[in-house]
């Protein structure tokens, strides 16, 4: 393989040096989102704060967090606020902020910066149905299991507590919608 | 016999073969009678033939790709996963988590709770709630039988006239062998073409259901659809996800349509801050 002579392309560059800053400091960098649909940004995160601006489809933004049910997000034109979190996606193809810096990727830099892969697999659908069963993996996975009372154990530590929660109605399709 | 009786006699054969197969074919005949039973019985598959049926898909997984060598990485994945499944309406199933060595970002659900997920997925999820997001997701598909019915209508289609020629001629043990192995073939090949879309997105809304169950923000799977969202279409890491699963807007934006605010009470859990990272 042949170096390029030809100097890399900034942007390229500039994604590079994020993820040196990323390895390097740790440090959480925003990403870019794009709205879904006209949702307005609140001052809190919460349905009842007020409402700062309101964000229109199509619109980009940054995302800067996330807390719950809500991303924290700063516009274009500078305004900053609360924003519900399933109204974002991060996969416009449009990967600049206002200032015109290049935004993190998390699926590119991943979000540890770390790997547990020490393979190089792919995993297609070729290889799938090419790959030679392997009971003895098998056997190492029932090796991993865990028993309930330690799961139970585990999530108290945090502590998780379990809660009751009803599925949702299906959307479209199975059923008629609630009016 | 009836045709569909048949089928499903045939079906209810490939379904019961052992797993570690083929090791113990004295009870083939036992199973061929089983299969016969079945047949003018109302068919159900059993919860011990999905279990069965699952180990067989997951050796060929396996076989791909194989665990990740790190005992603390995969008590850690077991720990979390059967906390969320213990939320289930199949609490009891022998559920098995584990993390494979694959660059790739997939996740795979086996029949009967064995679900595995790519190193390259672990890598990219922010913290343990977007870990239980994902497992609750792949729990979700085995807690509502998604692969066993996509399983039972690929073997419908494509084996049963096949199998019917084999079944008139042959030992029962061969026959067995041979059910067994197209059987999981099919479990592999649903997980290489993917499930219908509309139960992707049940998965979806399901899998926020679970990890709120299992206390955790339930909305951590927007983070997750998004960390996807976020990859180019054209890296191969995504390749299969992509084309066996809706894109991650349109799954976005069905989640925002079903959830609305009905899960915010419970989104208010700040993520433990204890997800394991394998020390370098």
């Amino acid at each position: 393989m042949t170096q390029s002579r030809l100097p890399r392309p900034p942007r390229r560059r500039a994604l590079a040096l994020a993820v040196v800053a990323v390895l390097a400091g740790g440090a959480v960098l925003a990403e870019s989102g794009t709205v879904l649909k006209d949702t307005p940004l609140r001052s809190e995160p919460l349905a009842s704060a007020s409402e700062v601006a309101t964000l229109k489809a199509r619109e980009t933004v940054e995302i800067t967090t996330r807390k719950g049910a809500w991303a924290g997000v700063k516009t274009p034109a500078g305004a900053e606020g609360w924003a519900r979190i399933l109204n974002l996606r991060t996969g416009s193809g449009v990967a600049a902020t206002a200032s015109g810096a290049q935004l993190a990727s998390v699926f590119a830099t991943g979000s540890s910066g770390t790997t547990v892969s020490t393979g190089v697999k792919g995993m297609s659908a070729e290889q799938l149905m090419s790959a030679s069963p392997d009971a003895g993996q098998v056997a190492m996975l029932d090796g991993y299991a865990v028993a309930t009372g330690d799961a139970s154990q585990f999530a108290s530590q945090v502590p998780l507590s379990a809660q009751r929660v009803a599925y949702l109605a299906q959307e479209r399709g199975s059923r008629r919608r609630d009016r | 016999m009836k045709p569909s009786n048949y089928l499903a006699g045939l079906l209810a054969l490939a379904l019961s073969a052992p797993a570690g197969a083929f090791g113990r074919l004295g009870s083939a005949e036992d199973l061929l009678n089983l299969g016969q039973r079945a047949s003018k019985a109302t068919q159900e598959i059993t919860e011990q033939d999905e279990i069965e049926l699952g180990r067989g898909i997951a050796a060929n997984v396996l076989g791909a790709a194989p665990l990740v060598a790190d005992p603390e990485l995969q008590r850690y994945v077991n720990r979390v996963g059967l906390w969320v499944a213990m939320q289930s309406e199949r609490p009891g199933l022998p559920w098995r988590f584990g993390v494979i060595d694959s660059t790739d970002v997939n996740a795979f659900a086996m029949p009967g709770g064995l679900i595995l997920i790519t190193a390259g997925m672990y890598d990219r999820l922010r913290d343990e709630s977007e870990l239980a997001s994902v497992l609750g997701h792949e729990i979700a598909h085995v807690v509502q039988r998604h692969q066993v019915k996509a399983i039972q209508g690929a073997m419908g289609r494509e084996f049963a006239t096949e199998m019917a020629g084999e079944m008139a001629g042959g030992s029962n043990n061969e026959l067995v062998r041979r059910f067994g192995d197209k059987a999981f073939r099919a479990g592999t090949e649903v997980l290489a073409r993917g499930l219908d879309k509309k139960d992707e997105y049940d998965a979806d809304s399901r899998g926020m259901v679970l990890a709120a169950r299992a206390g955790y923000n339930p909305f951590a799977m927007a983070g997750v659809l998004q960390t996807l969202d976020s990859a180019n279409a054209s890296d191969k890491s995504v390749a299969l996800l992509f084309s066996t699963h809706p894109t991650p807007a349109s799954r976005i934006e069905r989640l925002e349509a079903a959830v609305g605010e009905k899960l915010d009470p419970y989104a208010g859990q700040p993520s433990p801050g204890r997800m394991y990272r394998p020390k370098k």
